[in-house]
């Protein structure tokens, strides 16, 4: 442990549901990418919904599993029961501690939500830090949504900075105190933040909030001069239209130092994860951004004198 | 910094190179010539035949020299070889000679071993690894004038008379791969350098030299006379050689009507009567003399690999003097590069069935090298460096293999280039680290210098010393089968024959350690056996094969008058390539795990589940699968377990010196004997199933490295590389990782930290698993579709179905 961060022993942990290394495209270079779990926006689209929930969620892939029942024998909460031949699990009942998945011998349990000190964190970051020196990479956080475990994420972006010197970044929705968007502003190099609608009435439709805050937040962190790139998911039915393209558009350009936003176009590879999850997939039968949507939107953002990657 | 410079920059270099600087000369995606293009049809459109010319000299000649000393019956045999080899010169072609009258040709070796060509002649063409068709014609010349005066008088012969039961059953059960039963032993990358500079002429001189300093009162002298004519008789045959080459240009002058090709054959011909008897003095010159120089050892013997070696740096002199000279352009100098490219592409060999599955390829491994380090320690990369790199982007064929010596101090647009040219998907160039290479030869005995200078890849990814070495690499060792050994009281699983010592019931096994002792006592006993067999092997090629092609042009040769096959080289060492170091690493973190830590399972459950093959122990194989820490996810000690497996060989090896006094050492290459080898091993604790493929090279068990490439470049980090003589590790990426100049500086960027981290060498299949099925599906449309095997590449729908498979198995690094 770093002495010079004392803090860290005062702050627990926080609830992590991946750790990707070899991350390409969450900042510049080779990073490793932290994903939070947990997140104050539901929207409908979402790709990660094991990262929406703040507990722990178990998830089952009936592919991967030989129906041995196991995880029924192991569960200290009798949460899990298997009915002709599938896997259930008691939400109620659960608490997330992992012994199941431990000892699914095919894979196919796997507990979304686990518990990492900073420590513990760090060590697994430090990993690739080679390649992050090489690279010019670094660090990322990302979701859920990072700025809802604000704290923790401050203190390892805080200790990350002291020890390496390295890039951080954030990815984020926005939806969070103006305080904790100031308070992370001297550890994040770059932000990649999310914006959907400019309209907050349809912003709520679709994410289960409005975007005041969101809005305000991304002006903050601009003002302060710190570097963002607005990302935008194109979302069929949703953002897609002209108008609500060139809104968002007009509002990114106005965004002071920001020359370059990320198009997101809209797949659905998440979809199968409902599934896991035992949840329905509240976004239906949309289909993927076509090659011409995403080329319209590239030119809008492209009129508006900005930059437009991609895919981030 | 981009990969790509504008076109401003790449006419500032141009006019830089013209000018005579060594710089970078970048000719970008440029097109190959015309003439070029026609080249390489013709290499794809050739069919690999078996020639018997090579044959019928050779066997002339044993019959007619029978009773005279064997050093003279050998330099009588090339003589015959170099003045009766078909003398053929292809449209179009400005490098010329050729190994048979079609590219793609092999002959036949019959003094080494005449009985499997004879065993296979009906079967080479439909066989499923590596066909060769074979004419009437050539069978009927072969059944009556070559195979009738070899039995008992083959090399073969005077190995398999000493070989025992017990060195044959090793090899046949797949415990180990015996090299040498139908191949010399190879692996060279000759002075190149001593016939371009100093001409056949010059090397003649030093044999008169040594001859000369003779001490008659040596009672080896009269032998050591006859080495010595020997050799000098063999390099005026090379030059009887190219002499018939420029007759042939000659009289093809003479019947041409267009202008322009009268002129270039006058020219040919004008070459071919200089070198390689002189010096080349222009760098069309040092590309013929190199070309002739790499024929006469291809038609002297059949070893293993012979290697263009340290390329960039013996040829740049000529370039260099070319242009200040105003002699030559650039793009002259690229068509005449990539035209050698084509010729060393035509170069194959016809292997016999055995070696064919283990070495599973037309191309005959010669491993050219580029970049890397001076003599003094500094970056040695050069203009030609990046004409290879050109070349190969031109010809996009699978040989010669082209090898990148990255160092920490090459230039990053010298990696950023080659980072460029993997996204046609040709697996090449293969990245080495220099600095490595270095230490790895130092530590083997080179001095620093000639390991900088001369230090080269050879085969696959072995390293040599060019000019000065013998490398006899000899063979596999199946480290998973001795570990099945292990744990079946040196019984073959398969059937219950003992074949190696008896290490206790496994059952009985009550510490983790009881495991790793078994495991090492059969290692120590093979790699015992493996040397005794290599000991006969060795002296057999010593007392019936010299080689005064190769001699010449491997210092010390001449100058102790002793044949390289005899020792003479030098610097001699000889290695053993361990195979499946992924899968026992694996296999020993499932037992440790499971049935030493949380000890789930008892060893006689995991006995029970190996003798069955896992069927019935769907829990069992399914938690090794999954719930084992495996080698090449950054789990400290899951590696651990491989370099204590890595650690446990080497020992071993380490422990023993050749016949010849040559110490042993470890690499870790499969080329594909993971396939072979995994066919003869029952199933193994990492959950693979009998006769299943095992881990190749250093590189992760196939699919069970789960967190992308930084995570496997720290694993396979944590083997000992510079304790090996070279480690092959395999990462398949998808081309869309090579999009961008952005993506080109993270590919490198990871190269280099693997780099840092020791690791010797990784090559790139860049492809796709989509692509890879179409080929399968319809091969016609890919037959150019180059991709990585094992220390090289070739094209996917050559390869046989379940290699295909393997290569569509190694884990897809997706974006």
């Amino acid at each position: 442990m770093n002495p010079r961060c004392a803090e860290s022993r005062d702050v627990p942990t926080a609830l992590i549901w991946d750790i990707k290394q070899y991350a390409l495209h969450d900042g510049p270079g080779i990073r490793t990418t932290v994903f939070f779990k947990g997140c104050p926006l539901r929207c409908a689209w979402c790709c990660n919904p094991e990262s929406q929930s703040f507990a722990p969620e178990m998830i089952w892939m009936a592919e991967n599993c030989i129906g041995c029942g196991q995880c029924v024998q192991v569960c200290p909460h009798q949460a899990i029961a298997v009915v002709s031949g599938a896997v259930h699990i008691d939400a109620g009942r659960c608490d997330g501690c992992g012994r199941c998945s431990d000892n699914c011998p095919g894979g196919a349990l796997q507990t979304m939500g686990r518990a990492y000190s900073i420590d513990r964190l760090m060590e697994e970051v430090l990993k690739d830090e080679g390649f992050f020196w090489r690279s010019g990479g670094g660090l990322t956080l990302s979701g859920g949504e990072p700025l809802a475990q604000a704290d923790f994420a401050r203190h390892l972006l805080e200790r990350y900075k002291q020890e390496t010197h390295g890039h951080t970044a954030v990815e984020t929705c926005g939806q969070a105190d103006p305080e904790t968007v100031t308070a992370l502003l001297p550890v994040v190099d770059l932000w990649l933040y999310d914006l959907k609608h400019i309209d907050p009435a349809t912003h709520r439709r679709g994410t289960g909030a409005d975007n005041r805050r969101i809005l305000k937040n991304a002006r903050t962190i601009c003002e302060a001069g710190a570097a963002l790139v607005p990302r935008i998911p194109l979302i069929p039915g949703f953002n897609d239209d002209h108008p609500s393209l060139a809104a968002l558009a007009a509002f990114a350009a106005a965004l002071p130092g920001v020359g370059e936003v990320h198009l997101m176009p809209y797949h659905r590879l998440g979809h199968p994860k409902y599934a896991r999850l035992n949840r329905p997939y509240p976004f239906g039968d949309r289909r993927p951004s076509t090659p011409a949507a995403i080329e319209a939107a590239r030119r809008i953002f492209a009129d508006a004198g900005l930059k437009a990657g991609i895919g981030g | 910094m981009t990969a790509v410079p504008s076109p401003a920059q790449k006419t500032a270099e141009n006019a830089q190179a013209a000018n005579g600087l060594n710089v970078f000369q970048y000719t970008g995606a440029s097109r190959a010539s015309e003439r070029v293009r026609m080249a390489v049809q013709r290499n794809l459109d050739a069919v690999p035949e078996l020639f018997p010319f090579r044959a019928v000299s050779v066997t002339r000649s044993y019959r007619d020299s029978e009773g005279l000393p064997l050093a003279t019956r050998r330099a009588m045999m090339f003589e015959r070889i170099m003045a009766e080899q078909p003398v053929v010169i292809q449209d179009g072609e400005l490098i010329v000679g050729m190994k048979t009258p079609k590219p793609h040709g092999s002959p036949v070796y019959p003094e080494i071993n005449c009985q499997w060509y004879q065993r296979d002649l009906d079967t080479l063409a439909s066989r499923d690894n590596t066909p060769f068709l074979v004419s009437e014609e050539t069978k009927r010349i072969l059944r009556e004038e070559v195979f009738p005066y070899w039995p008992g008088r083959t090399v073969f012969d005077r190995i398999a008379e000493q070989v025992n039961e017990q060195m044959w059953a090793a090899d046949r059960r797949g415990v180990v791969y015996h090299y040498f039963t139908s191949r010399s032993i190879g692996h060279i990358n000759v002075a190149y350098d001593k016939i371009l500079s100093r001409g056949v002429v010059g090397i003649r001189a030093e044999v008169a030299a040594a001859m000369a300093g003779l001490n008659e009162a040596d009672p080896q002298a009269h032998d050591k006379r006859l080495l010595l004519e020997g050799i000098d008789r063999s390099l005026a045959a090379l030059v009887v050689f190219a002499e018939r080459y420029a007759a042939e240009a000659r009289r093809l002058a003479a019947a041409e009507t267009d202008a322009r090709r009268r002129a270039e054959l006058t020219e040919i011909a004008r070459i071919c009567s200089k070198v390689p008897e002189q010096p080349a003095a222009t760098f069309h010159e040092a590309l013929q003399a190199f070309h002739f120089t790499q024929l006469a050892l291809h038609l002297e013997t059949n070893g293993h690999a012979v290697g263009p070696g340290r390329f960039d740096q013996y040829i740049f002199p000529f370039y260099r003097a070319d242009i200040d000279a105003g002699r030559i352009t650039p793009d002259q100098a690229q068509e005449l590069l990539d035209l050698l490219w084509v010729k060393l592409d035509e170069i194959t060999l016809a292997k016999n069935s055995g070696e064919s599955d283990t070495s599973s390829s037309y191309p005959e491994f010669q491993n050219l090298n580029i970049g890397g380090l001076t003599a003094d320690g500094h970056d040695a990369t050069n203009a030609v460096s990046y004409m290879c790199l050109t070349a190969l982007e031109h010809v996009k064929l699978p040989q010669p293999q082209l090898s990148a010596q990255i160092s920490t101090r090459s230039p990053q647009r010298f990696l950023l280039r080659c980072c460029e040219l993997l996204k046609y998907g040709m697996g090449m160039p293969a990245m080495f680290n220099a600095d490595t290479i270095v230490l790895g030869l130092v530590n083997r005995g080179k001095t620093l210098a000639e390991a900088r200078r001369y230090g080269s890849i050879n085969g696959c990814v072995a390293t040599t010393c060019d000019g000065r070495d013998r490398m006899a690499s000899s063979g596999y060792f199946n480290l998973a089968k001795c570990l099945e050994l292990a744990l079946n009281d040196g019984r073959d699983r398969r059937d219950g024959e003992q074949i190696g010592p008896r290490t206790g019931d496994p059952r009985q096994f009550s510490r983790f350690e009881d495991v790793i002792a078994a495991f090492e006592t059969q290692v120590r006993h093979f790699v015992d056996l493996k040397v005794r067999y290599d000991d006969i092997v060795r002296a057999a090629y010593a007392e019936h094969l010299p080689v005064p092609v190769t001699s010449a042009l491997i210092d010390d040769c001449i100058a102790t008058a002793t044949d390289w096959h005899a020792g003479g080289a030098r610097y001699n060492i000889a290695t053993i390539s361990g195979v499946g170091i992924g899968t026992v690493a694996d296999a020993l973190s499932g037992i440790r795990t499971h049935v030493f830590e949380t000890e789930r399972f008892s060893m006689a459950d995991l006995v029970q589940a190996l003798d069955d093959d896992f069927t019935g122990h769907e829990i069992l194989h399914q938690t090794l699968v999954n719930r084992t820490p495996h080698y090449g996810n950054d789990d400290a000690a899951a590696d651990a377990l491989a370099l204590l497996a890595q650690r446990i060989f080497c020992d071993a090896v380490e422990s023993h010196r050749d016949c010849q006094g040559a110490r042993y050492w470890v690499d870790l290459l499969p080329t594909t004997a993971h396939i072979a080898l995994g066919r003869l091993t029952a199933a193994t604790p990492d959950g693979r199933r009998a006769g299943h493929w095992l881990s190749e090279g250093i590189s992760p068990v196939q699919g069970h490295d789960r967190k992308g490439p930084t995570a496997v470049a720290r694993s396979v980090g944590r083997i000992d590389h510079a304790r090996c003589n070279g480690n092959l590790l395999n990462m398949k990426i998808s081309p869309q990782v090579l999009r961008t100049p952005a993506d080109l500086q993270k590919l490198a960027a990871l190269i280099r930290g693997y780099f840092d981290t020791g690791g010797h060498h990784v090559q790139f299949n860049v492809v796709d698993e989509a692509l890879l099925r179409q080929a399968q599906e319809r091969p016609a449309e890919f037959r150019n579709l180059l991709v990585r095997v094992a220390g090289y590449s070739d094209f996917f729908v050559l390869l046989s179905r379940d290699i295909q498979e393997e290569i569509i198995a190694r884990t897809a690094h997706e974006l």
